[in-house]
């Protein structure tokens, strides 16, 4: 299946996978062949190359998206056709302070939550935030209704997937269980008191200060305390998130490397898509080394070259060290090219499932920096269409 | 090479980059010739997906230190367990302990207090420093490999004592953090070596990550090792007859005096062009970390034909040995420095 028949139909496009394997160009490729077709599109990039911005004809990426002008589209020699293409990268804090405000029932929590060092610390720095905050912005761009196709591009983390779960994540830290018969009574009787009503509990306490102190456990208390009026607005939301990237409106690509380790985190990532019964679109393998495809007989033409030159006697002349620089390098690239060969084909039976799409994009000559390096990269994508 | 810019002599060796740039692989090969030149040295990770035992073709890793060949032994470590061990060690009473991990509210506090577990994780270096801290008996470790993780989580990971030392004040966690932070900004003891690749996105984060480290942490850089530098194709004595010949691609033949088939040498022209594009590209990046980072750097070449695995490690620190030399790896750790002395303890 080519990679329009995969992508027919379908308003958000996930790209997750391992960093390092250039998920953001492949994102970015992905959302201007949608531009190109005519689409209003929209590309959420969590870390871009600055180069990357400035290619898309943007000075900086910022939380809101921004359109890559008509400009830049007509330096690359392309033409949009009516269709459009924004770019944003994603500012988690903003992001999570965007929904806080949303949400909190008087300017008065809004402020409380804002301010406390706990929420603080879990909207920028807390492992899992930056993918729940991804799926956030996400939901908030769809509900825009700005748009016909939505790219998002996740973050590189091995926490990748746990966006997934973060909603539900998020629903533990409000669980207000926890408020309600620990954290509030305890503060209300003082330690004494607490004692008193719950001994096992107040010894828990006991030891959470002694390692603290108490200041620390009054903030976490103050946390819950103000979230507490956030939490029916977050469940609600996080609810329709889920909902939103389990419909068949969306699907899953995943990007990898062809080496080993990577398409091993790229096996991780499929299981983990299987088992939560996310839509899979298949795997996007990048930078792919092709053979230089001229077939084996040309190999082995070369290898007897090789050996013909081995036991030329004029070994110092220059002539002679050029061929044997040229047969080695020749042949080094071959060789990684059938390794990566040999790697894939490791992919598709590991992953157990006939006609696996793996769409390849080879190892270009020249680093992606503009439009029409995107437009290279997607053409190799949506090839054989 | 200038030994102690390279600072690879240092107790503890923090080896950190962009995910994908083969940090995993240094680290092991930073871990074997340190085991190879005598030292006693410990390779530990921090990954859910422990990836370091595949580097060094071995078992597979988990908290507990085992032996791995001759004085070499890894670990895969988390943050819950380090702070459990932690616990255990501070709550002296076993029975304590196990009520406390009982608690759902203890776990929630774990979570909702960022940065804990993070903190166990650097806190387990210090730890591994302490007189018996090892855990084997007899055995006191000379170098401490650390695979971190990666940019992004990897920086938050080293920021994170301070924040502990802002949030926490008082009381056994707050001595301990500062004890930890110590230990990591001593310039004699630990060491931040950075990999990274000839690329936009690599180099980027590289100089990011160089500045975080030193200035916001505050700890000593050492090496910068630059994976996956494409071969120079044609040596310095051969361009000229290069030139001819990408030219002119049949003159090869000539040049050679061997019989080649046209349509072979136009393939072995157009081959070399591709890799000379390739490292032409590199060749930017590499000038941005010769001006831009500071520090000694090692360049390991693009390795074509090797197995991932252990025999990539091998060949990765084979390079990396023939740049440095062994004495770079520096001398056991006298029985009387392995003591650091402790803070203040409630």
């Amino acid at each position: 299946m080519s990679l329009s028949d995969t992508l027919a139909g379908k308003r958000v496009i996930i790209c997750c996978g391992s960093g390092g394997v250039g998920k953001t160009t492949v994102s970015a490729s992905i959302a201007l062949e949608h531009a190109l077709a005519g689409k209003r599109t929209v590309v959420c990039t969590i870390d871009p190359a600055k180069r990357l911005a400035n290619s898309l004809g943007l000075d900086r990426l910022d939380n809101e998206p921004r359109p890559v002008p008509a400009s830049a589209f007509a330096e690359a020699g392309l033409d949009a056709k009516g269709g459009e293409l924004h770019a944003l990268m994603l500012d988690t804090k903003r992001t999570f302070d965007a929904l806080v405000e949303r949400y909190a029932p008087s300017a008065e929590i809004r402020d409380t939550v804002l301010a406390n060092r706990m929420y603080q610390n879990i909207s920028s720095a807390l492992a899992g935030t930056p993918e729940y905050m991804a799926m956030e912005k996400l939901y908030e761009l769809t509900q825009s209704g700005d748009y016909d196709v939505l790219v998002l591009d996740t973050p590189p983390t091995s926490f990748a997937l746990d966006f997934l779960e973060a909603p539900t994540r998020i629903n533990h830290f409000v669980a207000s269980d926890v408020l309600d018969k620990f954290l509030r009574p305890y503060f209300r009787l003082g330690h004494f008191g607490y004692k008193m009503v719950q001994k096992g509990m107040g010894r828990t306490f006991q030891v959470l200060e002694k390692l603290t102190g108490l200041e620390v456990l009054r903030e976490i208390a103050d946390f819950f305390d103000a979230f507490d009026a956030l939490f029916d607005g977050f469940r609600e939301r996080a609810d329709r998130v889920a909902e939103l990237i389990r419909s068949p409106d969306s699907v899953f690509m995943l990007v990898t490397g062809p080496r080993p380790d990577t398409l091993a985190e790229g096996v991780f990532f499929y299981e983990k898509l299987v088992e939560l019964a996310m839509p899979f679109g298949g795997f996007v393998v990048n930078m792919v080394h092709e053979p230089f495809d001229r077939g084996k007989r040309f190999a082995k033409t070369i290898d007897k070259l090789r050996g013909n030159v081995k036991s030329t006697k004029s070994d110092g002349a220059v002539g002679v060290q050029l061929l044997r620089a040229l047969a080695q390098t020749y042949r080094d690239h071959e060789a990684l090219a059938e390794r990566e060969a040999l790697y894939l084909e490791d992919l598709r039976g590991r992953v157990g499932q006939k006609n696996l799409p793996i769409y390849r994009v080879p190892f270009l000559d020249d680093d992606v920096h503009d439009l029409s390096g995107l437009k290279q990269v997607a053409d190799q994508l949506f090839r054989g269409d | 090479m200038d030994q102690d810019a390279l600072s690879l002599d240092r107790r503890i060796l923090v080896v950190a980059g962009k995910g994908g740039v083969g940090k995993s692989t240094f680290a092991a090969a930073l871990a074997l010739n340190a085991a190879r030149a005598g030292l006693k040295t410990l390779l530990i990770g921090s990954d859910i997906r422990e990836g370091l035992s595949h580097c060094l073709g071995t078992h597979k890793l988990d908290y507990k230190t085992r032996r791995i060949e001759e004085n070499l032994w890894g670990s895969n470590i988390s943050g819950r367990e380090s702070l459990e061990e932690f616990l255990i060690l501070k709550l002296k009473v076993k029975f304590l302990y196990d009520q406390l991990l009982k608690r759902d509210l203890f776990h929630y506090f774990i979570a909702a207090a960022p940065g804990l577990e993070e903190l166990f994780i650097l806190g387990k270096m210090w730890f591994l420093c302490q007189p018996d801290g090892s855990g084997i008996k007899g055995v006191q470790f000379d170098r401490i490999v650390f695979d971190a993780p990666a940019t992004g989580h990897g920086v938050s990971l080293f920021k994170t004592p301070q924040v502990i030392l802002d949030t926490i004040r008082v009381g056994p966690i707050h001595h301990y953090t500062k004890d930890v932070l110590k230990l990591l900004t001593d310039p004699t003891h630990t060491a931040f070596h950075i990999v990274t690749l000839p690329e936009e996105m690599p180099v980027n984060e590289s100089l990011e990550l160089d500045h975080t480290v030193r200035v916001d942490v505050g700890m000593h850089r050492g090496t910068t090792f630059v994976n996956g530098v494409y071969p120079e194709v044609v040596p310095e004595a051969l361009v000229n007859a290069w030139e001819r010949v990408r030219a002119n691609p049949s003159r090869l033949a000539v040049e050679s005096g061997v019989e080649i088939d046209p349509k072979v040498a136009e393939a072995l022209v157009e081959g070399a062009e591709r890799v000379l594009e390739r490292r032409r590209l590199g060749e930017v990046y590499l000038e941005r970390l010769r001006t831009e980072m500071a520090g000694p750097k090692v360049l390991v070449p693009y390795l074509f034909d090797i197995q991932p695995g252990r025999p990539l490690t091998e060949a990765v620190a084979a390079a990396i040995l023939e740049q440095v030399g062994v004495d770079a790896f520096g001398l056991p750790i006298p029985a009387n420095r392995a003591k650091l002395k402790p803070g203040r303890r409630s």
